[in-house]
């Protein structure tokens, strides 16, 4: 008769197992991570803010462009910050205007026409192009980009060339461009860092429409481009909009490319060739020259909560217009 | 006899109509157009670049990268800023690394649907769409006001000012992991997403814990994954120069020229030089800084981060290919 | 599968913490090096830090300055960073600074404001002079200025926005380049040249181009033709132009030099001040007497600006 055998063996000790219970509770506090840095973000620049936000005068923030934070002596601080927010939004609006076709185009061609080995090539290089930092933009636009524009756009006095440049609102003066950083600088470049994330993005939505839709195209007498304007367009519409605001906000939050690349103006631009000032170039400018906790600090950081909202606002839309695009796939 | 002439062919009737043979010219002008398109991308870009090079070419030599700048940056090398650079990286990293993953860990693992993932998703692109300069302002607000003065009151003694810890590798790190947080959580979700479910619920089959089932089966998986998001991180880290403007970067600061204290020249409480501020710094307003001095930097910073961008794709296309499911 | 076992996990994982632990120590292990020694420290071998924040006019000669110093006292580091005139001030006050660098006067709210906060009077020192020059582009034919037509060039409500108006022989809008609003050179521009109208600071016109750091405005007039913009005498380029600057229009002008500028017949001169909060002592004494002596009024003349003597 054998005796009952002892079944339960002893469990091994395992280190990593042990600190499952603390490493699950790591885990999601770490979960909690981005709606905790968002929050903390919102809130301790609001903080900063706080007292200055009931004694400004929120009109005259929206509708003066006089912004005088270091008056003379006797002298009231001015905060008219229409300057700022027209800067920023004629930047990006034309940084759009450049990068909206480009993009689009640019990512039909990879994700419809280009084949194999140009296609690898193309996307490597998109994907290169979307890391150049943006000082290096800054810096492309400051001594490469806006010689070069100040010499297209210059005019000896009284040629026709400077009188089609006024008249078209390319340049104030007769004489052309007087400063190569300027607005169309700073546009240009703008448009030159979207384009990568319109690309992507634009990519993924085209890809992410089924191949039976391109087949039922084919298959009625469509050639490619015309399933591409017919029938893709159409289908990945949302996904394509929601890229481009991706796009625009990106632009929207752009602060060392514009900031070496546009002038350091605080004016609204009367042609394409003026310098501007864009709200993120006079955070970046201002902050390390304002006296802490003063009022023009807490304007500044007043501008934050305003790119910030401006931002959050982009991005929370373009991510419900994704949403829809879940959708409708799905149906 | 007179020599028959063949007749003519019968006319084919599958030839396109000129209709057609439009909208043939057509599409292929239009694909022309788009490729147009993709080139006015990329040839101004490249023509950019090497204009670059070409005119930082005197200047680029080792001793550019292990000497420090010298004159105000006007002469000598780059080796202040790039050590500032690699240790900010480093602790960006040490900060970014684990919270991200466990929160992508966590989104993918443990809160797969519902309205917990849907929140944590819409919040994780907002951080990913808030400006930069944005983020140096929290930074400010959080680390350099809230953060140091409670670090200071365990740390400092109030009679040396010496002890003091300043904005500096600390609070630029820590700015720094905030804005990639998103990138990382983003990439590593995409990372664990990609392997398969049937590895986990043959793991479950087994009787493993999720937490077992996580650290033997998914992560080890998805470690190419992670690893190219970390890297991308990485060039993001070192190019950025907004948020660590006002959290501890500065222009000017005498570093050892030899021996130990070269290889180490930060300590964590006081503000260090960094490639991006250096390059922000010499562009425009340095007086008599020459040109090629400008150059050299910006030749400098582009090569780095291109390397470290050419090698995060090279890794993920050599373990694309050696994955076995 | 020799891969994943927990003990070459376990070794793997602990290796890599110690490396990290490692190289953070190591890091910190230099800031108690530093913090073993005291700034008022009579011992020169011990490294000392003196931060210098202030002026942007001034944070060249102030980097000069540093340089210099450290040939003197290999020991001593001098970290100097500019962020505009009042931003030292605020520094002086919250004592992250030892000196303040200054391109004007302080102000009386300023030196109350540093009294109450730190129990200290403020110890002002007079280090160079420096002349405001007025630059234009070498295409400019146009020589000499008034500092009447100056106001109503550069202040609010002013007058003259075209060369034209002032030489008819040369022509355009006149692009206007100068400094951020919290430079003492903004400040003291403005002061001198801006005026008053009815009792109260007049304030610069709109659409001036606001450069961070006086050798951006000289650079800016070097590429634009019709580019006009101040900025201090040690700052000039071979491709700028410096105006001779009158009081009154039809009066001969002033070229900017060491000498008139001493002597107060340039117009546009101003002194440069180093401020401290309380008398200083030990390694900042020693610094602001090397600066004040022969050899760092030297350094005042290689970087552009006018020595005491």
């Amino acid at each position: 008769m054998s005796e009952p055998v002892n079944t339960s063996a002893r469990k091994k000790f395992n280190l990593l197992d042990s600190i499952e219970k603390p490493t699950e509770w790591f885990i999601r506090l770490c979960g909690w991570s981005s709606i905790i840095g968002i929050v903390a973000i919102f809130l301790f620049i609001f903080k900063e803010a706080a007292p200055m936000v009931p004694k400004l005068d929120w009109v005259y923030f929206f509708t003066s462009s006089r912004w005088i934070p270091n008056p003379g002596p006797g002298n009231p601080a001015h905060f008219g910050a229409l300057a700022l927010l027209v800067g920023t939004f004629t930047t990006t609006f034309i940084g759009l205007i450049i990068a909206v076709p480009v993009g689009l185009g640019a990512a039909v061609y990879i994700s419809e026409f280009a084949k194999g080995k140009v296609k690898e090539t193309l996307k490597i290089v998109i994907e290169l192009l979307a890391a150049i930092p943006s000082i290096v933009w800054g810096f492309i636009g400051l001594m490469v980009l806006g010689p070069l524009l100040k010499d297209i756009f210059t005019a000896s006095p009284g040629s026709w060339w400077g009188h089609v440049m006024v008249a078209l609102h390319l340049a104030s003066a007769e004489t052309g461009a007087a400063q190569g950083t300027n607005l169309l600088t700073g546009g240009v470049i703008l448009a030159l860092m979207s384009v990568p994330l319109i690309v992507s993005l634009s990519e993924d939505a085209l890809r992410a429409v089924p191949d039976s839709f391109r087949e039922a195209a084919l298959a009625l007498g469509a050639n490619p481009w015309e399933t591409v304007r017919r029938v893709l367009f159409p289908a990945a519409r949302n996904g394509l909009l929601a890229a481009c605001m991706l796009g625009m906000g990106r632009a929207v939050g752009e602060t060392m490319a514009v900031l070496l690349a546009t002038g350091h103006n605080n004016r609204i631009p009367h042609a394409l060739t003026d310098p501007v000032r864009t709200l993120t170039a006079t955070i970046a400018a201002e902050m390390g020259e304002a006296v802490q906790f003063g009022e023009h600090y807490r304007v500044l950081f007043i501008l934050g909560i305003v790119l910030f909202v401006i931002t959050c606002g982009i991005n929370i839309a373009s991510d419900l217009i994704v949403k829809g695009v879940k959708k409708a796939n799905q149906a | 006899m007179a020599i028959p002439t063949p007749a003519a062919p019968p006319a084919n009737p599958f030839a396109p109509s000129e209709f057609e043979r439009r909208k043939a010219r057509a599409a292929a002008r239009n694909q022309w157009i788009m490729f147009f398109f993709c080139a006015v991308l990329v040839v101004p870009l490249v023509a950019i670049l090497v204009d670059i090079f070409a005119k930082a070419a005197p200047v680029l030599s080792l001793h550019y990268l292990w000497d420090n700048p010298v004159n105000k940056g006007k002469a000598g090398g780059l080796w202040a800023p790039l050590a500032g650079t690699f240790y900010l990286v480093i602790g960006s990293l040490l900060f970014v690394a684990p919270i991200g993953i466990c929160a992508a860990i966590y989104l993918n693992e443990y809160a797969r649907e519902g309205w917990l993932n849907r929140i944590i998703s819409i919040t994780v692109t907002s951080l990913a769409g808030v400006p930069s300069i944005v983020h140096g302002l929290f930074g400010v607000g959080a680390f350099v006001l809230v953060m140091l003065p409670a670090i200071n009151r365990v740390v400092a003694d109030p009679n040396d000012r010496t002890t003091r810890w300043e904005a500096g590798l600390l609070t630029a790190s820590l700015t720094i992991a905030v804005m990639n947080l998103p990138v990382v959580i983003t990439s590593a979700r995409e990372a664990l997403g990609a392997v398969p479910q049937t590895f986990r619920e043959a793991c479950w089959n087994l009787g493993a814990t999720r937490w077992q089932t996580i650290r033997t089966i998914v992560l080890p998986n998805s470690f190419s994954g992670i690893l190219t998001g970390i890297i991308l991180v990485v060039s993001r880290a070192a190019g950025e120069t907004a948020p660590i403007l006002f959290t501890g970067a500065t222009y000017f600061k005498f570093v050892a020229d030899s021996g130990w204290e070269k290889l180490f020249p930060y300590s964590i409480g006081e503000a260090f030089m960094a490639m991006s501020m250096h390059l922000y710094i010499i562009s425009n307003q340095i007086s008599q800084m020459p040109d090629v001095m400008k150059f050299g930097s910006a030749a400098v910073l582009i090569g780095l981060i291109l390397f470290i961008n050419s090698f995060a794709i090279a890794l993920r296309v050599w373990l694309r290919g050696r994955k076995r499911w | 599968m020799t891969m994943n076992t927990p003990l070459n996990w376990n070794i793997r994982s602990s290796a890599l913490v110690a490396v990290t632990v490692s190289l953070f120590l190591a890091g910190c292990g230099k800031k108690e090096a530093d913090s073993s020694s005291g700034s008022e420290g009579t011992s020169s071998k011990k490294t000392v830090e003196i931060r210098v924040k202030g002026s942007d006019t001034m944070v060249q000669l102030a980097t000069g300055w540093a340089e210099a110093y450290r040939k003197v006292k290999p020991n001593v580091f001098v970290n100097a960073n500019g962020g505009g005139t009042g931003t030292g001030f605020a520094a002086l006050q919250n004592n992250t600074c030892d000196i303040c660098d200054a391109s004007r006067e302080i102000k009386r709210e300023e030196t109350e404001k540093t009294k109450s906060v730190t129990g200290n009077d403020v110890k002002e020192f007079v280090v160079a002079y420096d002349a405001l020059a007025v630059y234009a582009n070498p295409a400019n034919p146009i020589k000499e200025i008034s500092v009447e037509e100056l106001r109503e060039i550069w202040a609010e409500g002013g007058t003259i926005t075209t060369w034209e108006q002032i030489n008819p022989a040369f022509t355009g809008k006149i692009t206007l380049f100068g400094r951020q609003n919290n430079s003492g050179t903004y400040d003291y521009f403005r002061e001198h040249v801006c005026g008053k109208k009815d009792g109260k600071q007049r304030e610069f016109r709109g659409g001036i181009s606001e450069m961070n750091g006086s050798s951006e405005v000289v650079e800016n007039v070097g590429k634009t033709t019709s580019g006009l913009g101040y900025s201090g005498m040690g700052y000039k380029t071979p491709n700028v132009n410096w105006l001779k600057v009158s009081n009154k229009k039809g009066e001969p002008g002033v070229e900017p030099g060491a000498e008139v500028a001493r002597s107060g017949k340039y117009p546009i001169a101003r002194k440069l001040y180093l401020y401290t909060a309380g008398e200083p002592i030990g390694e900042v004494k020693a610094y602001i007497d090397w600066i004040l002596s022969p050899a760092g009024q030297k350094i005042v003349e290689q970087e552009g600006f006018v020595p005491l003597k």
